[in-house]
């Protein structure tokens, strides 16, 4: 999964967001990395709505435009969550693992 | 400049309001050039279907099935245009070259019904008339072997259906006909390279499509690499055959402007094809 793609889909595990919404919560999970552009925001919904990974669950008029709210599918919760896990596990590679020092052979 | 311009017709009126309302209070009245590029690109990738996610080996399952089309066209294109030049055949000769010509078109239109079994058979039944015609030879037919390997692989894996601008990318092979015939030696050879200044466009082009889809990358590369194939053949014939070969460094320099075009697109292709893999 890719970064961006796996920030969108943190950013929907609380609560539905409209796209504004999701690009300021993916840039602020990922501590400013994960910047997203509106074209790219939007390819990156198609892709996870496609996978049924998120859905439109709300609709509202706002100074006459459409604003639709994504919320996260179960798959797409496990789907986040799997990921999750396997980013921890990678991480334990490295970080807070005691490993027996290299001496010379 | 609208910027939801670059998006099918058919997205713009569901998802156009939406977009807006989220680019406005996004960057405000003044979308950044990355805000414009980002709309630029997801446009073409609606267009191009990369918008949905695909298998590496459905890219290039789908590329293999442009490449042979390409192929298929670019035998049909260049061969007839020299039947239509005044080069002197025969009658017999000349029937030869347009039956040759009508068997590609049939394999052309099999392989756009996506019947991969018969466009194969056809492919070789033309290339087998071609290459039997004892008139000069009709070097666009060359590329159909390679072809009818594409067509064999399709017909035990087949792709999925081909949906948006993929479907024109088959027409690629009749920009470099078309500049040959239009403009003649506007384009000179290079290294024995025919319409050199439009080979290197078409190359050029795909590698910058790789941002929108790289099927066609893959697909161009793979046409060329069949070009690449021919080039060696030849060369292999000719020093079996005692014939004189440049000298190594001009033959090297040959191969090196044949051969790294095919493999930069089909390298760089292969690697987007990877990434668009994952979500």
């Amino acid at each position: 999964m890719r970064e961006p793609t796996y920030f969108i889909l943190a950013s929907l595990q609380d609560e539905p967001l409209h796209g504004y919404a999701i690009i300021k919560q993916a840039a602020t999970l990922s501590g400013g990395r994960v910047k997203l552009a509106t074209g790219t925001l939007y390819t990156a919904l198609d892709r996870l709505t496609t996978e049924a990974y998120v859905r439109v669950v709300d609709e509202e008029i706002v100074n006459g435009r459409a604003r639709r709210y994504y919320a996260l599918t179960p798959d797409g919760r496990a789907a986040l969550k799997a990921e999750a896990v396997r980013l921890a596990e990678a991480a334990r590679v490295v970080i807070g693992v005691t490993r027996p020092a290299m001496g010379p052979a | 400049m609208n910027l939801l311009s670059f998006y099918p017709a058919a997205y713009r009126r569901e998802r156009g309001d939406e977009l807006l309302e989220t680019l406005h209070a996004s960057t405000g009245d003044r979308p950044s050039s990355k805000e414009v590029a980002a709309l630029i690109l997801g446009g073409l990738r609606a267009h191009a279907g990369s918008d949905h996610r695909r298998t590496a080996r459905q890219s290039w399952l789908a590329a293999s099935r442009v490449a042979a089309l390409m192929l298929l066209i670019y035998g049909i294109a260049g061969s007839t245009q020299i039947l239509l030049i005044g080069i002197p055949y025969t009658p017999s000769e000349a029937v030869m070259g347009y039956a040759a010509a009508a068997l590609a078109l049939v394999a052309l239109i099999e392989g756009l019904r996506n019947h991969y079994l018969a466009a194969a058979v056809v492919s070789t039944a033309s290339f087998a008339l071609a290459a039997g015609n004892p008139g000069p030879q009709l070097n666009g037919y060359w590329h159909l072997p390679f072809a009818v390997v594409l067509f064999l692989v399709l017909a035990r894996h087949r792709p999925q259906p081909v949906t948006g601008l993929l479907r024109w990318a088959p027409a690629i092979p009749v920009l470099l006909i078309a500049a040959d015939a239009g403009l003649g030696t506007a384009f000179p050879d290079v290294a024995g390279i025919l319409r050199f200044g439009a080979f290197a466009a078409v190359v050029l082009g795909g590698l910058l499509w790789l941002a929108v889809d790289e099927r066609v990358a893959l697909a161009v590369g793979m046409m060329f690499g069949g070009t690449l194939l021919i080039q060696l053949v030849l060369i292999a014939s000719f020093a079996a055959g005692g014939n004189g070969l440049p000298a190594p460094g001009a033959l090297a320099g040959q191969l090196a402007l044949t051969g790294l075009p095919p493999v930069l697109l089909l390298l760089l292709g292969g690697t987007v094809a990877r990434r668009q893999a994952a979500l």
